[in-house]
C-alpha cells in the first residue's frame, strides 16, 4: 500500500526534532506532528531581551493567575517571560490519586521542553546499563555503554556541548567544545572536597550550550553563547540546543521535512493482516476534527507520558490494552529523578572577588555512593548533585533592617558568597508507579483521559537523606560556615526528568521496546524519548534520548532500505 | 505606564530584540533577517515623575500611596542615583498590589498599612511624612526589629502557621522592603544606574577582581 510519508515522527521535542532530522538527512518523507502551536525561532520569542522592568508586573505573573491557570506548572519554573512555553494545567488537567502526587511540567508548542529544558548533557557509563541486572531492580537493559557510544559521540558533535575532559569512570568524556569558568568560591570548594573525599570530584557542569561554534554549527545560523542566562525565553543567537537553533533547521533544508502543528496525536492506527501500524490518528486541535496520516513507520516522541498514553489509546482487536502492549507493561514503572535534598552554606571571604557574565550553567559533583567500593546498607544506587557558588544581590536586603544613603551603598556591592547544591538522585522501576487512560472519560479533543499514580519509595528516600547529610559533611570540610542542609518530601515529577512506561528489553513477555526501540510486537513502530528508560541512572536524561533516537533512526532506514519496513 | 500599557511592553521588547540583532549581526558576521529587524521599530514610554503624580491609583489610597512612598524612600534615599520615590517605586507597589496580590492578600496589605499609618501618628503626633528624616529612620528601626522578631518567632513557629497559603504572616515592614528593593532595582534607574546591567554581556569570567567591575550586578547567575 502507498503511504503518505515514509516517517511520521509525533512530538517536536528533543526526542522528535533529532528523529525529524536523521530521517530528513536520509532522503526520507518526514511528517512531524506537534500537538501545539507553530513556535518560529527567533520570531515567536515575545520576551527575549526584554528588561525587568518592561515586562508586566516588572515580570510577576499574578498570584491568582497562577492559582487559576497554572496550579501545577507554577511548582517549577514559571515566569511572566516564559509562561506562554508551560500549558494552562486549567486547560490540560490529569487525575491522579489523592494521596499521590506527580508533577507533570510541560509545554505545548513547537520545539515542546526543549526550549526550556535545563541543557545539562552528561553520559550514562557502563555501570548505568549495568545496574538493573546487578541488584535485581527492574529488568535488564538490553543494550550497553559499546552499544550507545558512537552515537553519543554523534549527537554531541552535532548539539554542541561544553564541557571538561575528567577521566571520570562513570562519568564519559564526550565530544566538548570548550568548558565554563568556575567562579573564585567553586575552585576553592573543588579543591578542598577533592583533597578531603575520596573519589570525589567536582566539576563544571557539562552543557549544550555553543562555547565555540563549529563550522556546521554556524551553517545552520547558530552562535556562541551571550551569557544572559535567559534561555527559558528563546534564544535568537541559537546558542543552546532546541528543535528551533538545530534539529529542525537541518531537517528543513533537506526539503524532505512537513510539519503540522496544532495536530493533537491520537492514536496510532494498526493493520492486524500485515501485523503493522499504519500511521497516526491526529484531532486537530482548532477544528476538533479527527485526521490520519499514513506512513511506513512511526516513531513516537511525545514525551514520556504523552508517547505512551497515545500508545494506550491505540485499541484494536489485536491489542485491546493499547498497542503493543501484549507484555502488560505499557504504562508502568514510571520514573523521575529525586530532586527535593541539598545543602548550602556561606564561605567566608574572597571579598574581592566577582564575575562577570551570567553563566547558564552550574557545577557537577558526579555520583560517587555503592561504587569504587563504596557500599550503602539502607539505599541502591546514588545521586549526583549540581549547583553554584555566587555573591548574594540585592534580594539580601529584605531581611535585613537597614535604610538610608549608607545602606542604599552597601546594596550597590554584592554580598558574601554562598554555595548551595541539590541532589539529583536514581529513582528505582517499580510496576505500581504508572499511567493509565479512561476511555469512558474524553477531554475537549475527545482524547481519552489521563491517569497518572506515582511515588516515590523507601529507598528513594533514604537517597534523599544521604544527600543532605553527606552534602552538609562536603560543605563543611570544604570551609563553609553557616552551613544548612535541607529534605523536602517532594513529589515525583518535579524534576521534569520522567521517564519509562514504555521500557526497552529483551524479552517480550515484560517489556514493550526492544534494543533498538522497536516494539516488539509492531515492527514498524519505535519510542524513543523518556518513555522508553528501563531505569534512570542519576544523569539528565536528554543527551541520551537524542543519541538513541538517531541509533533508532538508522536501523529504522536501514530496514527500510533492505525492505524489511 | 500609559493608557496602552502592553503596547509599550511590546514596544520596549522590540527594541531589546533589534539589540540583539545588531549584535547577532557582530557575533556571527551577518546573515540577519531583514524582515525582522523591520518588525522591530517601536518608541519607549517611561512616565516622567510628573506625568506619574496624575496616574490614577490602582489599589492603594493617596494616604497609603504616600506612606508606602515615604517609607520606601528612606530605605533607599536619592544619591547621586534616583530614589525609590524618584522611579516610582511606589506607584509600582499599587500596580502589585492591584494586579499581583491575590484580592485577600490585598486587603490584608491594605488594612496594615492604614494601620501602620494610624499607630505613627498616635504614637508619633504626625504621619509618617510629616517626621523628620531622623524620626523616620527612628520608626524604621523599631520597625525593624519588630520584623527580626517576627522572623525568628516564624522559624521558630516552623509550620504552625494562621495564613492561607501555609506561610507565616510577615511583618507589614518586611512586606514593604521586599517590595521597595524589588520595585527599585528592577526599575531602569536602579537596575541600570545604581548598579550594573549588561543585556548581553558576550562572555563569561568565572573569577574577577570586583576593583575591575565597581559594583554589583543587579541580574545575577
Amino acid at each position: 500500500m502507498a503511504t503518505e510519508f515514509d516517517a511520521i515522527v509525533v512530538g517536536s521535542g528533543v526526542s522528535g526534532g533529532w528523529a525529524a532530522k536523521e530521517f530528513s538527512e536520509k532522503g526520507m518523507k518526514t511528517l512531524l506532528i506537534e500537538r501545539g502551536r507553530n513556535v518560529a525561532h527567533m520570531e515567536d520569542y515575545p520576551t527575549e531581551g526584554a528588561t525587568p522592568w518592561e515586562l508586566p508586573n516588572n515580570g510577576r505573573i499574578p498570584k491568582q493567575e497562577l492559582d487559576d491557570d497554572y496550579e501545577i506548572q507554577q511548582l517549577a519554573f514559571l515566569q511572566e517571560h516564559n509562561k506562554h512555553f508551560f500549558v494552562k494545567d486549567s486547560e490540560h488537567g490529569y487525575e491522579q490519586p489523592d494521596d499521590k502526587f506527580f508533577t507533570w511540567i510541560r509545554g505545548y508548542h513547537l520545539g515542546g521542553r526543549s526550549l526550556t529544558w535545563g541543557k545539562q548533557t552528561y553520559r550514562w557509563s557502563e555501570m548505568d546499563f549495568n545496574s538493573n541486572k546487578e541488584d535485581g531492580n527492574g529488568i535488564d537493559w538490553p543494550i550497553r555503554y559499546a552499544d550507545i557510544e558512537p552515537w553519543y559521540d554523534y549527537v554531541e558533535k552535532f548539539a554542541g556541548i561544553s564541557g571538561s575532559v575528567e577521566g571520570i569512570s562513570n562519568l564519559p568524556d564526550g565530544v566538548f567544545q570548550p568548558p565554563m569558568e568556575m567562579t573564585c568560591v567553586e575552585k576553592v570548594i573543588k579543591e578542598r572536597i577533592e583533597a578531603e573525599f575520596e573519589n570525589r570530584h567536582l566539576i563544571i557542569g557539562r552543557c549544550a550550550h555553543l562555547t565555540e561554534p563549529t563550522e556546521e554549527q554556524l551553517g545552520l545560523g547558530r552562535g556562541k553563547c551571550q551569557f544572559r542566562n535567559e534561555c527559558m525565553r528563546g534564544c535568537s543567537f541559537g546558542a543552546y540546543f532546541s528543535s528551533q537553533s538545530a534539529t529542525l533547521p537541518a531537517a528543513e533544508r533537506t526539503g524532505n521535512l512537513t510539519i503540522v502543528a496544532d495536530a493533537i496525536g491520537h492514536s496510532v492506527t494498526y493493520d492486524a493482516a500485515t501485523g503493522k501500524a499504519t500511521g497516526v490518528r491526529i484531532v486537530d486541535a482548532n477544528s476538533k476534527e479527527a485526521r490520519e496520516y499514513s506512513a511506513r513507520v512511526v516513531f513516537l516522541c511525545a514525551s514520556t507520558i504523552g508517547s505512551t498514553q497515545i500508545m494506550l489509546n491505540s485499541i484494536s482487536e489485536a491489542f485491546p490494552n493499547g498497542i503493543a502492549n501484549g507484555s502488560g507493561a505499557l504504562g508502568h514503572y514510571l520514573m523521575d529523578h529525586i530532586y527535593q535534598a541539598g545543602a548550602s552554606g556561606r564561605m567566608p571571604g574572597y571579598e574581592n572577588n566577582y564575575e562577570s557574565g551570567r553563566r547558564p550553567n552550574g557545577i557537577y559533583i558526579p555520583r560517587f555512593r555503592n561504587i569504587n567500593g563504596d557500599k550503602q546498607e539502607n539505599f541502591l544506587r546514588g545521586y549526583g548533585y549540581q549547583g553554584s557558588a555566587h555573591r548574594l544581590p540585592w534580594k539580601r536586603g529584605e531581611n535585613e533592617t537597614g535604610h538610608g544613603a549608607d545602606y542604599k551603598k552597601n546594596l550597590q556591592q554584592p554580598g558574601d558568597w554562598w554555595f548551595s547544591m541539590t541532589g539529583f538522585g536514581e529513582m528505582l522501576p517499580r510496576y505500581e508507579n504508572h499511567i493509565s487512560v479512561d476511555h469512558d472519560k474524553l477531554d475537549q479533543w475527545d482524547v481519552p483521559t489521563l491517569n497518572i499514580s506515582c511515588e516515590f519509595s523507601e529507598n528513594e528516600k533514604n537517597l534523599q537523606k544521604d544527600i543532605a547529610s553527606e552534602g552538609e559533611r562536603m560543605l563543611k570540610a570544604a570551609g563553609l560556615e553557616d552551613v544548612t542542609s535541607w529534605v523536602n518530601e517532594g513529589y515525583p515529577g518535579l524534576c521534569i526528568h520522567e521517564m519509562g512506561t514504555a521500557r526497552m528489553g529483551n524479552d517480550p513477555s515484560e517489556s514493550v521496546l526492544n534494543k533498538h526501540n522497536q516494539a516488539h510486537e509492531v515492527p514498524n513502530l519505535f519510542v524513543t524519548d523518556g518513555a522508553c528508560m528501563t531505569s534512570t541512572a542519576c544523569q539528565n536524561p536528554s543527551l541520551t534520548y537524542m543519541a538513541l533516537t538517531a541509533r533508532a533512526v538508522s536501523y529504522a532506514v536501514d530496514q527500510i532500505k533492505e525492505g524489511v519496513l | 505606564m500609559s493608557a496602552d500599557h502592553s503596547d509599550d511592553v511590546k514596544n520596549n521588547i522590540n527594541l531589546n530584540r533589534r539589540e540583539i540583532l545588531e549584535k547577532m549581526a557582530v557575533v556571527m558576521g551577518g546573515g540577519v533577517s531583514l524582515t525582522i529587524l523591520s518588525a522591530c521599530d517601536g518608541g519607549v514610554s517611561v512616565p516622567t515623575s510628573e506625568e506619574a503624580k496624575t496616574m490614577p491609583l490602582k489599589a492603594l489610597n493617596q494616604a497609603q500611596l504616600n506612606l508606602v512612598g515615604d517609607i520606601a524612600d528612606t530605605i533607599i534615599p536619592e544619591t547621586d542615583t534616583l530614589g525609590a520615590k524618584g522611579v516610582n517605586a511606589h506607584y509600582l507597589i499599587d500596580e502589585l498590589a492591584a494586579n499581583w496580590m491575590k484580592a485577600e492578600e490585598r486587603a490584608a496589605f491594605l488594612a496594615n498599612l492604614t494601620a501602620l499609618d494610624d499607630r505613627i501618628k498616635v504614637e508619633r503626633g504626625k504621619i509618617f511624612s510629616e517626621l523628620s528624616l531622623a524620626e523616620r529612620g527612628q520608626v524604621l528601626d523599631q520597625l525593624g526589629e519588630e520584623m527580626l522578631a517576627m522572623n525568628s518567632a516564624n522559624d521558630t513557629l516552623g509550620d504552625i502557621t494562621n495564613s492561607d497559603d501555609g506561610k507565616a504572616p510577615k511583618h507589614i515592614y518586611h512586606e514593604l522592603r521586599e517590595l521597595t528593593l524589588f520595585g527599585y532595582y528592577t526599575s531602569e534607574v536602579g537596575a541600570s544606574e545604581e548598579l550594573l546591567y549588561d543585556p548581553i554581556p558576550g562572555d563569561f569570567k568565572g573569577c574577577v577582581a570586583l576593583s575591575d567591575i565597581g559594583r554589583a550586578w543587579s541580574i545575577t547567575g
